[in-house]
Parts: C-alpha cells; structure tokens; sequence
C-alpha cells in the first residue's frame, strides 16, 4: 500500500469548472449519439454541396438537426448520467450548479463542430463562385444560426434532465423544439409584415428561404439574421441559466433568477430588433 | 485548549411526512471509529445524509468541524474534508471503475491531472480492485462496487469518513482488509460506520451508537454496551420460548439470550450482538410489540 | 392482465405532449392533412412504447411463475392510451380535412409502435431490464431525422400502408418470438422447450 498523498490544495472555483468541463466535454464527444450527428452532418453536407444552386439555401438546418436536435439526447443523457451516485455526488465540495456550468460547458463541444462546418460552408461556397445574392453578411448570418442551435439543442437536453426525472423527456423535448420550429414556418405562409415576421423568428431555428408554390422562384425572408442570431444566444443563456438554478441555493439561487430575468429581457429585446428589420423578401 | 468536535449534532429532528426518522439527537464525534447500530429504519441513513450535508435537519444544530455550514461556501469548505458512502449509490453510465472514482476526484476539486491520478491509483489499490479498474463499472460484480464507492469516499484522505453499510456484500476476506484500512484512517479521522454486521463494529469500534425509532437508545463504548449483557447469556440444552432470542448453534446446544438463567444452563460470554438485542428487546416489551 | 409496473410517467407524459401535438394537428387541419405535423406527433407514442417493457427489477420478475409473455401482453395494456389518442387525433383531423387517409394513418401507427416495441422485446430478451431510453432514443431519433432530412424516406401516409402493414405484422411478430420460450432467461444447456414437452 503506498504512502497518503498531499491533499489537494483548495482549487479555485474556476480551476475546478475547467477540469469538469473538460471531463465533460469528453463525454460529450465519446456519445454514440454526437458521433452519430456528426456523420450525418457529414453525409448531409456533401450532398447537398454537390449541387448548389442558389445561395446554400438554407443548409444551417443541417446542424441545427444533426447536432442540435440530436444534442438535446446527448445532453439530456450526459445530466441524467451524472445524477445517479446521488449523495455521494452531493456530498462533494464541486456543488450542483458548478456541476451544471460544467455540463452547460460541454455542450460547447456540438458548438464547435458546427462553426467547423460553417467556416467549411462558407469557403465551399466562395469556391463555388456563385453569385451570392443574398449578399455575405446575412449568409454569414444564416450559417451562424445553425452553429447556435448545435449549442441551443444540448442545453435544453441539460435543462430538461436537471427539472424533470423521465427518462424519455430528452426526446419529448426534441419533440416540442421540433413542434415548435415547424410552427413559426407557418410565418413564411403569411404576408409580408412585421407581425409575419415575429410569427416566423420566434422559434429556435428559422428556415429563411421559401417559395410561393413549387414552381415560383424562391425568395429570402425579411428580417435581420444577426438580431435573430442573437436572440437564440439569448434563448441559449436563458436554458443554461434555467438548469443552474435548479441546484443553486441561497444567495446564487437568488443572483441566477436575476439573471434569468434579465436574459428574458435581452431576448424579448433581440426579437424585437430582428423582426423590426424590414420584412420585404427578397427574390432569390 | 479545548478541542473542537468534528461533528456536534444538537437536537436533530427531521420528520418525511410525518414520520420522525430522527427525533432530537444529540451526538459528538472526534477522531476515532464510532459505529452506528440499529434496526432498519432507525435513522442511521438519515442522520449519515445530514452529517454528509446533503439533507438538511428540520430542527436543531448541525456542527461540522467547528462551523454551522450554512453559504455555499461553508459548505464547500466541509465538504472538501468529508468522504462519504452512501447506503445506494449508482454509477454514471459507460465508466470503467477508474474513469468513475477519477470523476468523482474531479468533483473533489483534484484539478491537477497528475495528482489526481495517483490518489485513484492509491484509493483503488487501497481497496484492492486494481485489478479490475479498467473494466466497466457495470461489469464488477456488486461487493466490487461497493469497494468502489468506498474508494471515492477515501480520495483525499478526509478528515470525517461517514460509511453507510460498506461492508454489505462483501467478501470475509475484503472485510478484513476493509477493516484494516478503516482503523488506519480512525487513527488521525473521525469515522462514523453504520452496520448492521455487530462483528465489524466490535472489531473496529472503540465506540458505538444504537439508534431506534430516531432516538439514541445507547451511546458509550463497546465494552460498556457490552457489559450490559454479562450474566444474561447462557448456553442450554433446550430452547427457552421466554428468552429475548434463543438458537441452536453448530455444537448443537441453545444459546439463550434473555432476563432469566434456564434451567441447567452456564453461563456465556456475551458479545455486542448479544447486547445489542437485549437493548433492543427492552424497547420491544416497554413499547408493547412482540420481540 | 393489467399494465402493472409500467411507468405511469413515462407513458402519461408521452401521452400529454403527444395529445398536446394531435391537437396542433387538427389546428393546422384547416389547409388540408397536416401529414408532417402527424409524422411529428407519431413520436410521443413511440417514446411511450419504448418504455412500456422496462422492468427495473427483472432480477426477479423473471424469476416468477409468469411467463414473460403473458406479463408482456399485460403491460401492453398502457399503450390504449397513446393509442387511444391517436385515433381520436387521426379522426379529428380527418373531420376538418375530409381527405386525409385515415385508414393508412392508423396503420402506420401500428407499424411504428410495434417495431419499436419489437426493438425493446428483443433487448428485454437480450438480458437489458430496461430498454426505453436506448429504444426511445432510437425510434425517435429515426423519426424525427427523417421528418428533417428526408420526409420521403418513410413513407408516409398516404403512401406506404402496405409496407407499413408488413411491418406492423413483422414487429408483432418479433414480439411475440422474443417474449415466448420457456423459462426466463433461458437456463444454459437446459433443452428447448419443444423438446422438453415432448420428452415429458
Ligand atoms: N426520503 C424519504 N422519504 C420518506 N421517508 C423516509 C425517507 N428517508 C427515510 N425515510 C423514513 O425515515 C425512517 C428512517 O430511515 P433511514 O433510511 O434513516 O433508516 P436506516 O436506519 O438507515 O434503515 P436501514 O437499516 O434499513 O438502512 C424510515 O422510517 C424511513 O421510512
Ligand atoms: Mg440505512
């Protein structure tokens, strides 16, 4: 048997978030699941990059699906996972909502990819040299709606395991998101106005390209995808905060409801702006 | 110098829905092993989970190492020298046995890799499952998971050691290493060992706690408890329907345990578990239930 | 035979989102069948039937008198709730739409649910007590990557109902194969049933 060893000197909280995040984004990136969405992300991609006609379209559906609709399970599972030796996991100095930052952190790992993707889109597309009517900053914009998704889906997944104790509500939960993002197409459906427009960019993801019928020509959605970017990293902020509070006590309970409250503020406030943009479509 | 307790609990009271699993207890522990005995449902759990601060008391003080851990950062600053195993535990799904006791290091803020390595190292040998540390935790059979537990519970060496039933499922020959890593650690910590196996705690112990019904019904050294039951254990030819308990043992005669001598019987040298029933048994006749 | 030991939360909460999904249905019914809307509500009850055969304490249910058929068929008893909700879902919508296709909805259905209940059977067989996170996430999983990527893949009403029937069958089938035979898990190197019964 080999001598006791030096205790730990007292890590910062900081230090100690670092290396379970770390831990965690490990598993994140060893789930059958993620590694399942990143083939299909890959799959997907090439095909569609294989005939480009106008613009990319809306191809930030594929990791918007593929890593953030996926990610909710993953999430949802890894929260769940680490619950289960109970006290024993309570009992430790590292407390439940660092416990939760660290999961929140993981779901990092989907982001990642998905800007991998974005950056990997973006030059195919250059290298294509099609004319980009839609101009780059709102095609930057688009892709980067998909990138947050990939992050948005997996901190659902988190906060959904933290609140609830069913083993399947990782999956009812992609479902409602699912439900949810096909509602607001019903936006694309109605005329031209603002209102259409909140109807459209209210949801987690928006799809911005459409057409009147099968053999119209497709048009571009109004309003401003930066804004909109922004306000599902807002959503995103929200979902992580959510799941900390679940396990905060005290003071920090108090401080993450604050912020909640005013995250919701800061959503409210970037769907305001993205949906003020002008909601005219632009003919593809 | 007065010397601070590690645990000074006064007037614990916690009910779950009306029933009383702890009722106004008042305990101290320093260094030392102290077992914790008593029928199922006593409170011995919950008074582990308050002790470990993952249940708080409905009433009364809890006092962990001089301090009354109320912020977050109180209670962080117990918890980094508390080890605890819990009655149940489960484990995360896919880890091998290190990757979990790793995990749970990580949760003790061992943030450098290196360090942290070699004390799962040491815990795992510790409890002698280096061996089996790279299979899955779902592949060990149930005493090696129970060793598993306690060796998340023994990272860092912790001051306070609070041990639920550690020894459920385990092999004899495990339970004497157990025993000699738990008398190790009493050396310069404070253990507190809730059993149901009296053999351990007469073993370890050099002091023992009964809780029945959410009530300290004993608390003193084992010898004393012990000596409780000098002159009340005998061996007879035939079983005594009036005793506390009476059974056959391999020689073929009764040990009776119990008020009266039967007749031609001799007297036994009693052991805790003798004690310990005859404890419980006056509660069973003063409360009216049959023992 | 009743549903005892199934999850009330997991099919309950299935069964609430799920209702809460046919009811977007029969909203969206106005424009005609609202085919990938019911595509996306068809998940709830494929998530209720995964978990429908989780027996967290399998050590010793397998160990009872009753065979693990007849307990199956009893825990079946649950999914006439989903079940239930869906044709009443698929009948409104078919009120507000009078074209959509009926019949092949609820045969797709059956189709979905038995082979997803067909994949927890099997792993139930396989020795795992409690196969619904990973069927679920399976089933579900398979759905609604199809529903994004490629609505066409599954067919969907009104297309499909053959396929969707052969399905149906097969799973049923699967079930009924992997819940039969005898003692429980079967004994290594006790004899098939069949030849037990005849050496008798
Ligand atoms: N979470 C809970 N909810 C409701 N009642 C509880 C809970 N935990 C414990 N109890 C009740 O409190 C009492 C004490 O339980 P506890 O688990 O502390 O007993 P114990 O001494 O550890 O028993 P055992 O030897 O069986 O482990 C019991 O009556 C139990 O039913
Ligand atoms: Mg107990």
């Amino acid at each position: 048997m080999s001598a006791v060893l030096a205790r730990p000197a007292p890590s910062t909280r900081g230090a100690t978030l670092r290396t379970l995040a770390a831990a965690e984004a490990r598993r994140y990136a060893r789930s059958p699941v993620f590694l399942a969405g990143v083939l299909l992300l890959l799959w997907a991609t090439a095909t569609s990059l294989g005939d480009l006609d106008d613009a990319g379209g809306d191809l930030a559906v594929v990791p918007a699906a593929c890593l953030g609709l996926a990610g909710v399970l993953v999430g949802h599972s890894l929260t769940r996972s680490t619950s289960r030796p109970g006290d024993a996991v309570r009992a430790a100095p590292a407390d439940g909502a660092l416990r939760t930052a660290a999961l929140a952190l993981a779901c990092l790992v989907p982001g990642a990819v998905a800007l991998a993707w974005a950056v990997w889109v973006a030059l195919a597309l250059a290298a294509a040299d099609l004319p980009v009517a839609i101009g780059w900053g709102r095609q930057a914009g688009m892709l980067a709606t998909g990138v947050v998704a990939a992050v948005g889906g997996p901190l659902v997944g988190v906060l959904v395991g933290r609140w609830t104790r069913f083993p399947g509500a990782g999956l009812v939960a992609a479902v409602v998101l699912t439900g949810w993002t096909l509602a607001c197409t019903a936006g694309l459906m109605m005329t031209a106005t603002r209102w259409g427009t909140l109807v459209h960019l209210n949801a987690p993801f928006a799809t911005w390209t459409s057409a009147d019928g099968p053999d119209a020509p497709p048009w571009l959605a109004g309003g401003s995808p930066w804004w909109y970017v922004a306000y599902q990293v807002a959503l995103c902020g929200l979902a992580a905060t959510a799941a900390m509070v679940h396990e905060a006590t005290g003071a920090r309970r108090t401080r993450l409801w604050r912020v909640l409250a005013v995250l919701a503020v800061v959503a409210v406030g970037c769907l305001a702006l993205a949906c003020a943009a002008d909601p005219t479509r632009v003919f593809l | 110098m007065t010397v601070v307790p590690t645990v000074a609990l006064t007037g614990v009271t916690k009910r779950f829905r009306g029933t009383a699993a702890l009722d106004d207890v008042h305990l101290t522990l320093g260094p030392g092993i102290t077992g914790l005995l008593g029928p199922n449902g006593a409170g011995k759990t919950t008074l582990l989970r308050i002790t470990a601060t993952v249940l708080t008391p409905g009433a009364g003080e809890v006092v962990l190492f001089g301090t009354r851990p109320a912020g977050p950062e109180q209670l962080a600053a117990v918890r980094r020298r508390l080890g605890y195993l819990p009655q149940e535990m489960g484990h995360p799904r896919g880890f091998t046995g290190f990757g979990f006791v790793d995990y749970m290091a990580v949760l003790k803020e061992w943030t450098d890799r290196a360090a942290r390595h070699a004390e799962v190292r040491r815990v795992l040998e510790l409890v002698d499952l280096d061996g089996v540390a790279a299979r899955r935790v779902s592949a060990l059979s149930g005493g090696q998971r129970r060793r598993l537990g306690l060796a998340q519970a023994l990272l860092g060496d912790p001051d306070l050691l609070l041990l639920d039933e550690p020894t459920t499922g385990v092999d004899p020959g495990q339970r004497v290493t157990l025993r000699q890593v738990l008398s190790r650690a009493g050396e310069r910590s404070t253990v507190l060992l809730s059993t149901h196996q009296t053999e351990d705690v007469a073993a370890l112990c050099d002091r023992v706690v009964v809780l029945d019904g959410g009530r300290v019904r004993f608390d003193g050294a084992v010898a004393d408890l012990v000596a409780t039951a000098a002159g009340r254990v005998w061996l007879a030819d035939a079983p005594d329907p009036a005793a506390r308990a009476s059974w056959r043992t391999g020689t073929g005669r009764h040990r009776v345990v119990g008020q009266a001598a039967p007749a031609g019987a001799e007297p036994a040298e009693p052991t805790l578990e003798d004690a310990y029933l005859l404890l419980l048994g006056e509660r069973a006749r003063t409360t009216g239930v049959a023992a | 035979m009743s549903p005892r030991g199934v999850d009330p939360v997991a099919v309950g909460g299935a069964s609430a989102v799920g209702a809460v999904l046919l009811a977007g249905c029969v909203l969206a019914a106005g424009d005609g069948p609202p085919y990938a809307w019911l595509h996306l509500a068809l998940v709830p009850p494929a998530v209720a039937a995964a978990f429908v055969l989780d027996e967290p304490a399998a050590a010793a249910a397998d160990a009872v008198p009753s065979s693990l058929r007849r307990r199956t068929a009893g825990r079946l008893a649950a999914l006439s709730v989903p079940c239930g909700l869906w044709t009443a879902g698929v009948a409104a919508v078919a009120v507000r739409a009078p074209g959509t296709a009926v019949g092949a909805l609820l045969v797709s259905a059956g189709g979905v649910l038995a082979l997803t209940l067909a994949a927890a059977a099997v792993l139930r067989r396989a020795g795992v007590a409690e196969p619904g996170e990973a069927v679920a996430a399976g089933a579900g999983g398979l759905l609604l990557a199809t529903l994004v990527f490629a609505p066409a893949a599954v067919p969907m009403p009104p297309e499909g109902t053959l396929a969707w029937a052969v399905a149906a069958l097969a799973g049923a089938l699967v079930v009924t194969l992997a819940t039969g035979g005898g003692a429980w898990p079967r004994r290594p190197g006790s004899p098939p049933r069949v030849l037990a019964r005849r050496r008798r």
